[in-house]
């Protein structure tokens, strides 16, 4: 069964006075289960297609179905509450707020859900376990390396136990072995909670890692 | 969620101090203007209101019925005839601290050489020098003044007191004869040698030109009558005014007395005038400093919206609903207003404290002849109302940045750089 299903989907924008392609007629499914890698240059329309399926962005035509539910009808608090409920997103560039703590970083997700304070602070320290900074709860982003604050994000996207976490080039701010480390961890949450992992990258090693891998090239699958 | 939101807003003020503190400066500085010029006016206007009251009008006046519509043009048709027992009703009222009598009628003054027509009144000397008193605000002048020679009194009825600008046109000094002319109650006319005991002044100017005061004893004996046309009341406090004055409509109906009354307020035409338009002008001086709080924050906010857009994305993209995002930035701007609001009352209420006492030695004013010490006079609603416009003016200037915020597209929010 298809937790996400994408059909003629395309975007486009403009950039200035010319007329950007982002998409062009994209179809994909995703199945439960997987860790699916989106690979292709800069500018093929990864982060596009990664916006569109995490309804952060609107398309130009085609349609969605996350978890068999199809979001161009939805208000944008209907999708607000689409993606705390479903979806977790990992950024590039870590994205925690900076005045909170790795807890409340964490915790964020949860408080736009009615969720009990103890039950809260059970599912976030279990969160920042299974990424390993149970120890570091405390601190504020600016105390942690790239490496503990993308762990941060992947235990915030994870904490609200979504059915598909987005990441949009994970591991580019971080060296090599902090980048590995990051998508093992998110393979290991992968393959023992069953969480959809949707990836963009062009690091051929990171791609190893992913049970399939789409290839996007001016706004295209390439077959 | 508000609890984090609350967190969210507090630490997000301090985020950046400077731009913070200059914030809360502009505001607790608007703040402190309000409650400064506020307390200046509010002082303004309360040492002129009991000047006036206790210059002459009393707080309330009591006459026969008939006497304020017709009694300028037959002011003997309207007398009081049996005061005493009156007085007596009055001062039964609670909040009544005194009543005075009073007979007023146009004379002419002769010094033989000069003669000037006036308006005389004819006084109880004790009654009207407790009158006169405030003893509302500390270290008040009274009302009445004797700027030369000794007041009235009881013991000795044909001695009178000019005011000060009377005095001057006439050309007479304290000791000097004048003789007090008039048509008595049956029409006839007589007149009175009257020594002239001293000259006084009051916060009217105009009072001062054209009056003169008598003992009652030898008014009613010039214009052979036991009646009083007034029964001047005054009241433990100005603001009983108009609690007495429904008190005493009650009393005069179930009494079936034949009075009416005028309280101060309807009596005191300058002041009234003289209070709208400082009361207009401060509120335009409020919109100003409204006007400078809402556009310091609004440009705090703003670049703090600025600088936080891919924030917004961010918390926008893990599940918070635009309103949401709205509420976190209105927050931060209530934040800022009531902390702002609360410097603001504490400075204002400090520097007013100081000002006062050293004290803003004021000019005459218009109509006045005598200047006067202004202070600060803070009030509890000076300062709710001054902290109220500090914190409404915050919460406008960041509607706008907070609505610009909560309507941003996530996607191109979060590639904000």
């Amino acid at each position: 069964m298809s937790i996400v299903e994408v059909k003629r989907l395309s975007k486009e924008y403009y950039l200035g006075k010319a007329l950007i392609h982002a998409l062009q007629g994209v179809d994909l499914k995703i199945k439960e289960g997987e860790f699916l890698a989106i690979a292709g240059p800069s500018g093929s329309g990864k982060t596009t297609l990664l916006n569109l399926i995490g309804c952060i962005d609107l398309p130009t035509s085609g349609s969605i179905k996350i978890d068999n539910i199809d979001v161009s009808g939805l208000s944008s608090d209907q999708l607000a509450e689409l993606r705390a409920a479903k979806i977790g997103f990992i950024f590039q560039t870590f994205n925690l707020i900076p005045v909170l703590s790795a807890f409340e970083n964490v915790e964020y997700p949860l408080l736009q859900r009615k969720i009990k304070k103890n039950e809260r602070k059970e599912k976030v320290m279990n969160a920042l376990k299974s990424v390993g900074l149970e120890t570091f709860a405390k601190h504020r982003p600016d105390e942690l390396s790239g490496g503990q604050r993308q762990r941060v994000a992947i235990a915030r996207a994870l904490v609200s136990e979504p059915k598909i976490i987005l990441a949009d080039e994970p591991t580019a701010n971080l060296d090599h072995q902090t980048g590995t480390a990051v998508l093992e961890v998110m393979k290991k949450i992968n393959e023992e909670q069953g969480t959809v992992f949707i990836f963009s990258t062009h690091d051929p090693k990171v791609m190893e890692m992913a049970n399939r891998i789409i290839q996007l090239a001016d706004g295209k699958i390439v077959p | 969620m508000e609890l984090l939101n609350l967190k969210l807003a507090f630490r997000n003020v301090f985020r950046n101090k400077v731009r913070s503190l200059i914030t809360l400066a502009a505001i607790a500085f608007g703040c402190m203007s309000l409650i400064i010029a506020g307390g200046f006016f509010e002082d303004s206007f309360l040492q002129m209101r009991e000047a006036y009251i206790h210059s002459h009008l009393g707080h309330i006046q009591v006459y026969k019925k008939g006497y304020l519509e017709k009694g300028s043009t037959n002011p003997f048709d309207y007398m009081i005839e049996d005061p005493d027992k009156i007085n007596k009703l009055l001062n039964s009222v609670r909040h009544v601290k005194l009543v005075t009598p009073r007979v007023i009628f146009s004379s002419l003054l002769s010094t033989g050489e000069n003669t000037i027509s006036a308006i005389c009144q004819g006084v109880d000397p004790g009654g009207e020098e407790a009158l006169s008193i405030i003893d509302t605000i500390k270290g008040a002048t009274p009302g009445v003044q004797i700027e030369a020679g000794e007041n009235l009194s009881s013991s000795d009825p044909y001695n009178v007191i000019l005011g000060r600008g009377l005095s001057k046109a006439m050309g007479v000094q304290v000791g000097d004869f004048i003789i007090l002319v008039s048509n008595t109650a049956g029409g006839a006319l007589n007149a009175l040698d009257m020594k002239v005991k001293g000259t006084f002044f009051t916060a009217s100017k105009e009072f001062d030109d054209s009056a003169l005061r008598v003992p009652i004893t030898a008014a009613q004996t010039l214009l052979r009558t036991n009646g009083v046309q007034t029964l001047v009341v005054v009241l433990d406090k100005t603001e009983n005014t108009d609690l007495v004055k429904n008190q005493l409509v009650n009393l005069f109906r179930d009494e079936g007395l034949n009075l009416e009354l005028k309280p101060w307020y309807e009596m005191a035409d300058f002041y009234n005038k003289t209070v709208e338009l400082y009361g207009r002008q401060f509120f335009v001086l409020k919109l100003i400093i409204a006007a400078i709080v809402i556009l310091s924050i609004f440009n705090t906010i703003n670049m703090s919206i600025w600088e936080r857009t891919r924030e917004i994305g961010t918390i926008m993209a893990l599940g918070s609903k635009r309103y949401e995002v709205l509420k976190l930035f209105l927050l931060e701007g209530l934040i800022l207003g009531i902390l702002g609001g609360l410097i603001g009352v504490a400075a204002g209420t400090g520097l007013g404290y100081v000002i006062s006492l050293i004290g803003i030695p004021m000019p005459p004013p218009p109509g006045a002849t005598v200047g006067w010490v202004a202070h600060i006079r803070i009030v509890p609603q000076l300062l709710f109302s001054s902290f109220l416009i500090a914190l409404v003016s915050s919460l406008l200037s960041s509607f706008y940045p907070a609505f610009k915020a909560s309507r941003l597209v996530i996607a191109d929010a979060l590639r904000h750089f």
